[in-house]
Order: structure tokens, then C-alpha cells, then sequence
């Protein structure tokens, strides 16, 4: 992509200014006349019965307008929708009936059961205190392993136990690896529960037109259009006349790419009572239902030479789901399957999952969803196999890289990566590193009782979410180009950007594209009334999927407006350049014309070419060939205090290679971002359910996010290898630094305990399990 | 969550039991009890105001006594709940000799739900044993009075 | 929501009329940092709220040489950044800044902590390792209680119902005096999974003449390690790490939760006062 004025700059997040001012609109933001406040009962237990639920009280009390309980809806909203469900994709699966609020039976401690809309939100509040609900408490369901024991609960009585689905990939022949292998080195790996904790709770507001028999639905989410059709089904109500807004969203990290049972009741409400209806998730109700990520446990086998060559890798894995799934639950694993190999070139390949139901929230989509999963335990294992024979764990890396020339590459799960240079991202981050000196001082440091360690991540990750055919529900995207009369810009996506930057990269592709400057150029996004069908924002895919939609777009555009400029100036459309701003006969620049005066007459409509429409604006429907590979190697520098086992992390180096590069500034915050969110999961982030089910890190006193202080500032570079699947070149940024940081922490503190012939630990790393492991030994 | 501990009461294992199982003095010395009446065989209703530190909440249930085997052990199970939550706990009481004293052990287990069990974490262990703490210590305050 | 009555008086005499007309069913509000969370989220809901925030009597800090004074409403900031401290008593502003963040050091206040008593709070290390005596104001006068027996049980201290605790009062630390700080975060809420807190003086040996070590996060109420404190007095340096390793003698129940075990918890105790200690004499020297 050639680098011009506006693309590649780094240019400030032209949305940043309103939200540092405080004057972005959030969903908790909008007000309406004689608007309803709801608050939720939710079960307090895990897993029991209800045999009885008394709402009079609350009734009753002043400023309460309305009680609704499972009863009142179970006609009349449809289940929550969960679209990954085929039994050719998940044999045996079996798919719960899951309603808005719960009737009969509670599964799992934040389960809604009762919602009250009342005059504000205090009231609305007090009258959750005033309904009683008999409970008749059954024995909960904690983990994957309870939920298989003999005699185990029943979760859903539909069925007799407790398995949800299975899920397995295979890909060469692996038992054929394992039998040439010189060695099976095996580890069970455990990738805990974690809250995604967007720094905006979730939120709906519903209103309803009965003139028009319109709903007005704002939520903070990730995929307004998808909710649209979702939300439309559930209520009855014909999509057309289902408008969902999504306005400013304070991040979303995945848990808001999802349907949930407040969206449609809140919908149902605004309908029934005719009035406006808002509801603004507590920190609490945040924790307790609003999706999980990860929770899998599983057993990795890798069959591989003396010389670390690696010929194949099993995975039998136990997911814990949760109770019932959420819109893209069963997928989730999926994607851990197709990106086993990592950035290695073994074919043979097994992965079996299996999947539980439990007591617990679902788990879904979380920053990187899946793919952290196959990262962790690939990268883990690429270290756990040097510790066993004694070889370098950069060795056994390079021994094992897909080559430069190889690409594309169709891995051995039957995907194709579309390009790369591992080595290239590999040998930048050494020298930026320094790798030897560090080895010099980790051993010097050894001799003085004091324990540093180095830690790689050589991830490949796959992003870019589509093409349509591998995905549960589309995976094109939208985009619509419109000039004004005056010459301003309306950009129109189907992508839902929530923190990604994306008001200012497409501005910038726009702005060099049409020739006009970037503050004359709106992107709108996130209203179904006002933008075509698109997909959303998730997966990495934004920039990729629907950047190229509408650079796409804009070529017609351009091609319409080069058209008429070439006629107003009488000369050949192959003639016309761009210079400054300005559209022109190639070598008469004095002669341009700026974009303005090119829409003017295209608007006016008299001075057009014959044949050519009135007016500007164009739109086009991307549907990507391929996903994209983004890679890349992050290395850790950690000391771990031979007193207390706490982990100071001492440098974090970065090189990634997302393609080309729109704006360094907003990929450098991505990866910010991700690498804390990694760094998170490898010490600090873990949601524990105890024995009863009930979730004992239910806040931030007890649920610990990273924070700025617990990081040195980080070294990044890029490696810059073009995507083949779109125009730009492009691949995404969005999960590469969670996908990447995970393991290179992980690494780097099992490789600081090497001396105490520490293998592997599972996450997170707290410092006293750290210490006690030095004590062993 | 487990719950286990010993407590000294300042009188006979005879005394001790009659204290330990009389409802007016569990009532009196139940910390922030606002009612404790019989119901049924050995169930009691009770009504307590009951909290630690920054939490404070009004729960009602009850509290049964069973498998009673004067002077030497019974089974207690309390089962309460406020807007702030569930607790549910049982175990058994034992006594035994101790000098002219008695040694009180319990062990039990203590189920904690709703809000309180999602930001509390940390103070559950020790709630409890405070207020069993604090429970033991005004019956033995009542033996030593009364003796 | 619960309705509670405000109140903001501007004086401490009328702010203790209205402690002993409310009673049980008053709670003062200094910085509010826990008292509005238990509130918002329901877990406490007292009928009257009494917000000490107005009387500006009770926020000031002096240094003096014999005394230090810290109003029960300083916030944790103005300890920080107290002019004179960090030369008369570094330990004070140290504690200060390992709280929280800035915004909650600007907000809490070290009365409010103090009372609060939170069984992983710094403050209480620090005080017990400076000797504080804490000034209390109640239905039948003024009253001074020392720090040691101040801090009785999980969020349990000496304060009586109908009680506020104004101030905090310190002997100036003499000349070769020391003081440090040392604590371990808790990695979500920031509070200490242990702290010690520890002083000495040095007499003209260079051995400790006092010493004072205060432990946090470890037990039900913060205590002063007083098997510590005999093994060190009257030696030097050479002395700490086997004195050190009495730091948890006689707690006889420990802290516990995910976060840490009473085991772990034990060690750094240990650990910390190790460090606390070398530091302190360090400094004092
Ligand atoms: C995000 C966050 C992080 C924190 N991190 C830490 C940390 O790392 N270390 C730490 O030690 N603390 C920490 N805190 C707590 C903070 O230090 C608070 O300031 C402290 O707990 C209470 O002080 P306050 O002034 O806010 O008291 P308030 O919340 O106003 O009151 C607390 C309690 O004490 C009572 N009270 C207050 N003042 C008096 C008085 N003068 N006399 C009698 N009773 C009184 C109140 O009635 C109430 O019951 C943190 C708090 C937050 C919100």
C-alpha cells in the first residue's frame, strides 16, 4: 500500500477528544421522556428450584409500574439465540431451551428471574428487596470434571447428563507421528475463567413508536445489525421495524458480540408498557452475566524427534461452558482447533473436545476468543519440549518454523495462512532485546540467588473474521461512500467500532483516497436505521473486512468523480490525477477542481457526462477471500523475588506484524491494550466459583485487573509482510498483543524457575504459588 | 467453606450445655439477635441484624437443634437470609472436660450466597469465626456471671 | 434506596451532639472511600450520615519537634505531601503513598482508616510501629487510647458506640531514628497482603535502644510483633533476621482467601519485617 499523506501518519484518535470531555454519548447517557428505570432479581444460588415466586409487595410499592416474571414472557419472548449450534459441526450437541428470565429452575448465581420497571432506579431497586422467591437448592456444578462425575447433578433434565457438545479436528496422520516419535512430551494445561470487564458495563434503553409500531433499541454492543434480526425474532416483530443504536460503546473486548436476555425483555417492556424502559448493567450483574472467556482444561501430547523436531500434537480437551450458551458459545473452541499448529510446520494434528455444562455464566468470545487458547498451549509446549531434551527454546522454535517461502501455507487443520516471515519478527526482537547480553545476566543473576527469566511467544494468530463460509453468521461487510453537494464525506460502515480508532483510520484511507482533507469526513456506524446490513466489530476484522468494503466503496466513488472531473475538463478520466486535494489534467495542476466542486455538479445534475447518474454515493459488500495471520514474537524479561515469588516484569518487547500499517499510534494502543490483557490472564485475572457455585470474585477487590503500575514500558516494533486477502494489505490488530503476551509471561517465569527444575505452571502465576514451588525444591 | 474452633466456657460440661442449648441465652448472646422463638422440635425462628466492619444486614430463618446428646454434643444448623444474601451453616458442637472448665469444638460448614459472597470474599473466614467467637465468649461471660 | 438523613456539621462539638442523639443508627462519613461503597452496594444502610468532611479543624497535619499531629480528616494525600515529614518522620509519608492511588489518597482519610480498621489497611501497621496515641472524642469527654490497644478484632476496635476518633498524636522520633514501610499489594484491590511497618532508635552502639514493628493484612486486627521487638532490642543489624522470624509468633488466626494462604501470609510477615527492619536501621544510622 503506498504510504501517503494521511495513511501511515500517526495521527491522534479524532474520537478521543469528546470522550476525555465527557461528552460522548453512552447508552446510560440518553434520556427520555417519562423513561422507566429497570433493576433485575437474579438468583442468588447457583443451581435450585423455584417452587414459587411472590411479587405482590413489590407490586405494590410506590413507583413501580410493572413486574415481570418467566411466566409473563415465556410466550412471548422467544429463547436467547445461540448461533453455533449445527450437529454436523458438533455431534451430540445438545442446545437448552434458554429464556429471558428463568422459570422453574435457576442454573447458575446472576440467572435473571424478575424484572421491575419503576420510576427510578432506587425504587426499581427497593422492589427486587420486596419479592420473595421460594428456592428449593440442589447440589451446583463448579467445573467440567464435577459436571462428568458419576452421579453428578442434572443441569438441564431434558437430557441425562451433563455434556454439551463435542468438537474434534483432525489433519495428516497422527498416529503415525506418534509412533516415528523419538519422544511423547504430554502436559495438562489449564486456561482459567476470565471476565472480560469492558470499562462500560453493558446497558439497553427501549423505546417504543406505537404510531409507527417502531422499537428504538439502544445497547451498548458490538453488532447492532446482527441484534436487530435477533431481537426481531425473539419479539415477533417484523426486523424492518426494529431499529437498534448503538451509541458510544466503552469497550467490548467480545462480551458485547452477543444477545442477551436483557436486550430482548427490555424490548418486550418498552412494547408492552408503551413507555421508554432503560436498564444500566451494575459492575456486579457485570461479573455475574455478562459472558466469560476461556475455561478449558486439557491434555497435550506432542510427539516429536530428539532434535525438537515436532511431527505431531494431540489435544483432548474439557470445556466448562456454563449453564447455557450465548450466541457464539460452541464456537469459541473451535478456533483454539484450526490454530494448533501455531507458527510450526507439523501437519499431523488431533484435537477432542469435549464440552460441560455447569453451574456457572457462559463463556463466549473473549479478546482473542479461542485463539489464546491454541497460543498458550502451543508456545507453553514449544518450552515444555525444550526443557525436556534440553535444547534451547528458540531452537526448537526456528527447528520448527513455517519458512518465509512457504506461504500460503494450508496447515495441517486445513487452513491457509496467507503470509509471513516468522523469522524476520523473530530476529528483531532479539536484537531489540539483546538476547545474549540477557542470557549473560540471567546466569550472572543465578549465582546471586536471584531469578531471571526470559520468555518467548513466537504466536501466529488468525483474524479478519471472515470468509462468510467459515462463519456462524456472515462474515462479509458493508460499507456505503457518500459526497456531499458541498464536498464533506459521509462514511457509513457496517463494522461497530467500540475503542478501535476506526473513526480515524478509515478517515485517513478516505482522506488520501478522495482528496479531501480528514476533517471533512464523518464515519457513522452503529444505527440500523441510518447504515446498510453489516456485521459488526469482533475477531480483528474491522479494518480488514470492512476497511476494504468501503476502500472498495470509495473506488466508485472516485471512478464516478475522476468520470466528471475528466468531462468538466475536458479531457480523458485516464488523464486525471489527484494533486493537493485537487482533481486534475495530469501536468495542468492551475486547472483542478477540489472534490466540492465536483460533487456540486454532480448534485446539481446539469454539467454530467451523458449516461452518468445524478448524485454521490456508492456502496459495496466485501466478502473476503481468506482470514488473515497476523504474527509475531514477544519476548518477556521477568524477576521473580526469590523472597515472595511476586513477578516484576522488567522488559516487554514486542514485534508485530499486522501488514500494513494505517495509523502506528492506534496499532501501538492496540497492542498496549492486548499485551495488559495478556499479561492479566499469565498473573493476575481468575473467576472462581466455589464448591456452591457462587462466584467469590464477584468485584475488583477480589477480581485484579492489571494495572499501569505492574508494567515497564514497552519496547514494539512491526514487521511489515501485505496481507494477499484484501487491497490494502492489511490484517488486525485488535487481539494480536493478548494472543502474543499470554504465553511470553508464562515462558519467562517458568524459565526464571528453571533452576528449580520448575516444567510448567498454571495461570495465573500469584506469587505464592511461586514461592512455594521454590520451597519445594 | 469449613469452619472449625475451640472455645473455653468457664463452667461445668453440665452447666455448659444447658447455656449452650437454652434459647434465652442463645438469644442474648447470639451477636445482634432481634429474635429467637421456638417453632417447632428444636427449630427456632430467628431474626438477627448481623454484619462485619462496612457490612450490615438484617436476615431471618432459623436455627435447629438436633441429634442433642447431653452433656456432650449436638448438631446446629442455621439457615438465614437477607437482601444481602444466604448463609447457611451446619455443624456439631462438642464438649468436654476441661478442669473445672469446659472445651467447646466445633466443625462445621458455612455456605455463603448472593451479594455478600461476591464482594466479601475475604471476610467470610473470618466473620465467621469472629461471630462464633463472639457467641461462645457471651456464653461464657453468662456461665462466669451466673456462677 | 434505604433513605438516610445528612448531616454536616461544622464543628466537632456539634458533629458529636448529633454522634450521641443518632446513636447506633449514625454513621460518620470521613473520606467515604468505604463507607459509600458498602452503601452503594447495599451491604450498609445506616439512617443517619453524619460527614465530618466540614470541619476543617480536623484536617490539619503539624510537625512539630516534639509532636506530630494528624487531624482524624487528613486525607492520606496530605501525608504524602507534608512539607516537613519526609525529615521528621519519613515513615508517615511512605505508608501514605503505598495506599491506593492518588485519587483515593486524595479522598480517604488516615481517621477514617484508622477507625475503619480494615484488616489489610496500611495505616494501622504504621501507627502501631509509631506508638500513636489516637484522640477520641465521646458522651463523657476526651480520651486517649495508644494504637496497641486500639485495633481489637476484624474491623473491630476500641472505639465505643456514640464515639469519633479526632486525631493522631506522635512523639517526634528522636535524632538517629528510622522508619520503614514494606508491603506486599494484593493484586486486585491494592490493599496490603502483608505490611510491617517498623521503627527504631539507635543509641550511641548503633544498636537499637526501641523498636517498634507493626504487621497488617496477616491477622483479624493489625498487631505489633512484640517477639520481634524483644529479640532486637539492645542489638544490631546482625540481629534482624533471626528476630524477624518471629514476626507471626502468636497469631493464632491468619488471613486467608485466594489471594494468599495464612501460610504465605506468615512468610511475608517474616520476610517484610526482615526488610523493614535492615531499612530502618539503615536509615537511622
Ligand atoms: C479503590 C480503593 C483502593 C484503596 N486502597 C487502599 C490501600 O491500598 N490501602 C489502604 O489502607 N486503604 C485503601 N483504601 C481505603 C482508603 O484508604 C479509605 O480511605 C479508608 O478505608 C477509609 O477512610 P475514609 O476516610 O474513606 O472513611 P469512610 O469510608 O468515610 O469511613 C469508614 C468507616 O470509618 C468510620 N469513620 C470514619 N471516620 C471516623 C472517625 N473520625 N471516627 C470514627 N469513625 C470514623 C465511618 O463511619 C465508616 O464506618 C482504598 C479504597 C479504595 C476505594
Amino acid at each position: 500500500m503506498p504510504i501517503s499523506k494521511s495513511v501511515g501518519a500517526r495521527i491522534k484518535r479524532r474520537e478521543d477528544p469528546r470522550m476525555i470531555q465527557g461528552l460522548a454519548h453512552y447508552v446510560d447517557d440518553i434520556q427520555l421522556p417519562n423513561l422507566l428505570h429497570v433493576a433485575i432479581l437474579r438468583s442468588p444460588y447457583a443451581h435450585a428450584r423455584i417452587n414459587g415466586i411472590n411479587t405482590d409487595a413489590a407490586q405494590n410499592l410506590s413507583g413501580v409500574k410493572s413486574v415481570v416474571t418467566g411466566d409473563d414472557v415465556k410466550d412471548v419472548i422467544g429463547g436467547i439465540p445461540c448461533a453455533a449450534t449445527d450437529p454436523e459441526g458438533f455431534p451430540g450437541i445438545k442446545v437448552p431451551h434458554h429464556p429471558v428470565l428463568a422459570t422453574g429452575k435457576v442454573r447458575f448465581v446472576g440467572e435473571p428471574i424478575v424484572a421491575v420497571a419503576a420510576t427510578d432506579a432506587y425504587i426499581a431497586q427497593d422492589a427486587l428487596d420486596l419479592i420473595e422467591v421460594d428456592y428449593e437448592p440442589l447440589d451446583a456444578i463448579n467445573s467440567a470434571d464435577a459436571a462428568f462425575a458419576d452421579g453428578a447433578p442434572i443441569i438441564h433434565e431434558d437430557w441425562d447428563d451433563n455434556m454439551a457438545f463435542t468438537w474434534s479436528i483432525a489433519g495428516g496422520d497422527v498416529d503415525a507421528a506418534f509412533a516415528e516419535a523419538d519422544q511423547v512430551v504430554s502436559q495438562r494445561i489449564d486456561h482459567q475463567r476470565l471476565v472480560p470487564n469492558p470499562m462500560e458495563t453493558r446497558g439497553v434503553v427501549a423505546q417504543y413508536l406505537p404510531g409507527k409500531d417502531q422499537l428504538n433499541l439502544w445497547s451498548s454492543t458490538q453488532i447492532p445489525h446482527l441484534l436487530r434480526t435477533q431481537i426481531s425474532v425473539m419479539l415477533g416483530m417484523a426486523e424492518n421495524h426494529v431499529r437498534v443504536i448503538a451509541p458510544e460503546v466503552g469497550g467490548g473486548f467480545g462480551c458485547k458480540l452477543n444477545v442477551y436476555a436483557e436486550e430482548a425483555l427490555l424490548g418486550h417492556m418498552a412494547k408492552y408498557l408503551v413507555q421508554p424502559v432503560k436498564w444500566i448493567e451494575g459492575r456486579r450483574e457485570n461479573f455475574l452475566h455478562t459472558i466469560h472467556g476461556r475455561d478449558q482444561t486439557g491434555d497435550v501430547e506432542l510427539a516429536v524427534k530428539n532434535d525438537g523436531t515436532i511431527l505431531g500434537l494431540k489435544y483432548t480437551v474439557s470445556a466448562d461452558v456454563g449453564a447455557y450458551y450465548q450466541l457464539l458459545t460452541p464456537a469459541i473452541p473451535t478456533l483454539t482447533g484450526l490454530m494448533l499448529c501455531g507458527s510450526y510446520t507439523f501437519k499431523n494434528v488431533q484435537m477432542n473436545l469435549t464440552a460441560a455444562f455447569t453451574n456457572k455464566m457462559a463463556t463466549d468470545a473473549y479478546r482473542g476468543a479461542g485463539r489464546p487458547e491454541a497460543t498458550y498451549l502451543i508456545e507453553r509446549m514449544i518450552d515444555v519440549v525444550a526443557h525436556d531434551l534440553d535444547l534451547d527454546p528458540l531452537e526448537v522454535r526456528r527447528k520448527n518454523f513455517i519458512g518465509k517461502d512457504a506461504f500460503p501455507y494450508e496447515t495441517g487443520t486445513a487452513v491457509a495462512y496467507d503470509s509471513g516471515d516468522y523469522t524476520a519478527a523473530l530476529d528483531k526482537a532479539l536484537k531489540m532485546a539483546d538476547y545474549e547480553a540477557l542470557r549473560e545476566q540471567q546466569a550472572k543473576l543465578r549465582e546471586e540467588g536471584r531469578y531471571l527469566g526470559i520468555g518467548f511467544s513466537t504466536y501466529v494468530e488468525i483474524c479478519g473474521m471472515g470468509p462468510s463460509a467459515a462463519m456462524p453468521a456472515g462474515g462479509w461487510e458493508s460499507s456505503t461512500v457518500r459526497v456531499d453537494p458541498t464536498g464533506k464525506v459521509t462514511v457509513l460502515t457496517g463494522v461497530s467500532p467500540h475503542g478501535q480508532g476506526q473513526e480515524t483510520t478509515f478517515a485517513q484511507l478516505i482522506a488520501d483516497g478522495l482528496g479531501v482533507d480528514i476533517d471533512d469526513i464523518r464515519i457513522i456506524h452503529g444505527d440500523t436505521d441510518t447504515v446498510q446490513y453489516g456485521i459488526g466489530t469482533f475477531g480483528s476484522r474491522a479494518t480488514a473486512v470492512g476497511g476494504t468494503a468501503m476502500v472498495h466503496a470509495m473506488g466508485k466513488v472516485k471512478d464516478k468523480v475522476i468520470n466528471i472531473a475528466a468531462h468538466l475538463l475536458e479531457s480523458n478520466p485516464q488523464d486525471i490525477v489527484v494533486e493537493d486535494n485537487k482533481y486534475c489534467v495530469q501536468g495542468a495542476p492551475e486547472s483542478g477542481l477540489t472534490l466540492g466542486e465536483i460533487a456540486m455538479v454532480a448534485h446539481v445534475g446539469v454539467q454530467l457526462p451523458e449516461g452518468t447518474e445524478p448524485g454521490l454515493a456508492e456502496s459495496h459488500f466485501f466478502e473476503p477471500p481468506n482470514f488473515t495471520y497476523p504474527f509475531g514474537t514477544h519476548i518477556a524479561v521477568v524477576e521473580v523475588d526469590a523472597d515472595t515469588g511476586e513477578v516484576e516484569i522488567q522488559r516487554y518487547i514486542a514485534v508485530d506484524d499486522c501488514g500494513n500499517i494505517i495509523n502506528p499510534l492506534i496499532v501501538e494502543g492496540q497492542v498496549h491494550g492486548g499485551i495488559a490483557q495478556g499479561v492479566g490472564q499469565a498473573l493476575y485475572e481468575e473467576a472462581i466459583y466455589d464448591e456452591s457455585g457462587q462466584m467469590i470474585t464477584g468485584s475488583f477487590m477480589d477480581y485484579a485487573l492489571p494495572k499501569a503500575h505492574n508494567f515497564p514500558r514497552f519496547e514494539l516494533a512491526n514487521t511489515v509482510t501485505p496481507s494477499p486477502v484484501n487491497p490494502m494489505g492489511v490484517k488486525g490488530v485488535g487481539e494480536a498483543g493478548t494472543i502474543g503476551s499470554t504465553p511470553a509471561i508464562a515462558n519467562a517465569v517458568i524459565d526464571a524457575l528453571k533452576p528449580f527444575g520448575v516444567r510448567h505452571i498454571d495461570l495465573p502465576l500469584r506469587p505464592e504459588k511461586l514461592w512455594k514451588l521454590m520451597q519445594e525444591t | 467453606m469449613k469452619l472449625t474452633g475451640k472455645h473455653t466456657i468457664g463452667a461445668t460440661v453440665e452447666r455448659a450445655f444447658e447455656l449452650l442449648i437454652d434459647p434465652e441465652v442463645l438469644a442474648r448472646c447470639m451477636p445482634g439477635c432481634d429474635k429467637l422463638e421456638h417453632r417447632a422440635d428444636g427449630v427456632y425462628d430467628m431474626a438477627v441484624s448481623a454484619g462485619i466492619g462496612p457490612v450490615r444486614g438484617k436476615y431471618t430463618g432459623s436455627v435447629t437443634l438436633s441429634d442433642i446428646q447431653p452433656p456432650e454434643r449436638y448438631t446446629m444448623v442455621v439457615d438465614i437470609k437477607g437482601t444481602t444474601g444466604f448463609v447457611k451453616g451446619q455443624g456439631v458442637v462438642e464438649l468436654a472436660p476441661e478442669g473445672e472448665n469446659t472445651q467447646i469444638s466445633f466443625e462445621g460448614d458455612v455456605q455463603i450466597g448472593g451479594p455478600i459472597a461476591a464482594v466479601g470474599q475475604r471476610m467470610h473466614a473470618g466473620a465467621a469465626r469472629l461471630m462464633t467467637r463472639q457467641l461462645f465468649g457471651a456464653i461464657d461471660a453468662e456461665a462466669r456471671a451466673s456462677a | 434506596m434505604t433513605p438516610f438523613d445528612y448531616h454536616a456539621p461544622k464543628t466537632l462539638r456539634s458533629a458529636m451532639r448529633l454522634v450521641q442523639a443518632f446513636g447506633d443508627d449514625a454513621k460518620v462519613l470521613a473520606g467515604g472511600h468505604s463507607l459509600i461503597p458498602s452503601m452503594k452496594l447495599r451491604l450498609a444502610a445506616p439512617s443517619v450520615v453524619i460527614d465530618l468532611g466540614g470541619i476543617a479543624g480536623l484536617k490539619r497535619v503539624t510537625a512539630g519537634n516534639e509532636t506530630i499531629t494528624i487531624g482524624a480528616l487528613a486525607t492520606h494525600y496530605a501525608v504524602e505531601s507534608h512539607r516537613l515529614l519526609p525529615s521528621k518522620c519519613s515513615l508517615l509519608p511512605e505508608t501514605a503513598a503505598e495506599i491506593g492511588d492518588a485519587q483515593v489518597r486524595n479522598r480517604g482519610t488516615v481517621g477514617g482508616s484508622i477507625a475503619h480498621a480494615d484488616p489489610a489497611a496500611d495505616w494501622p501497621a504504621t501507627m502501631l510501629a509509631l506508638d500513636a496515641q489516637f484522640d477520641i472524642g465521646g458522651p463523657d469527654g476526651e480520651r486517649a487510647v495508644a494504637a496497641s490497644d486500639f485495633f481489637v478484632d476484624l474491623f473491630i476496635t476500641d472505639l465505643q458506640p456514640g464515639e469519633v476518633l479526632t486525631g493522631i498524636r506522635i512523639a517526634t522520633p528522636p535524632e538517629n531514628s528510622g522508619g520503614a514501610y514494606v508491603k506486599m499489594r494484593q493484586s486486585a484491590s491494592g490493599f496490603a497482603l502483608a505490611g510491617v511497618a517498623a521503627h527504631v532508635t539507635l543509641d550511641d552502639a548503633g544498636n537499637c535502644a526501641s523498636v517498634a514493628v507493626g504487621v497488617t493484612g496477616v491477622a483479624p486486627a493489625a498487631y505489633r510483633a512484640r517477639a520481634v521487638e524483644d529479640a532486637l532490642v539492645g542489638q544490631g543489624i546482625d540481629a534482624v533476621a533471626d528476630a524477624s522470624a518471629h514476626a507471626a509468633d502468636g497469631v493464632e488466626e491468619f488471613q486467608e482467601d485466594h489471594h494468599a494462604s495464612g501460610d504465605y501470609r506468615a512468610h511475608l510477615a517474616r520476610v517484610f519485617t526482615q526488610q523493614a527492619l535492615s531499612q530502618a536501621i539503615e536509615r537511622a544510622a
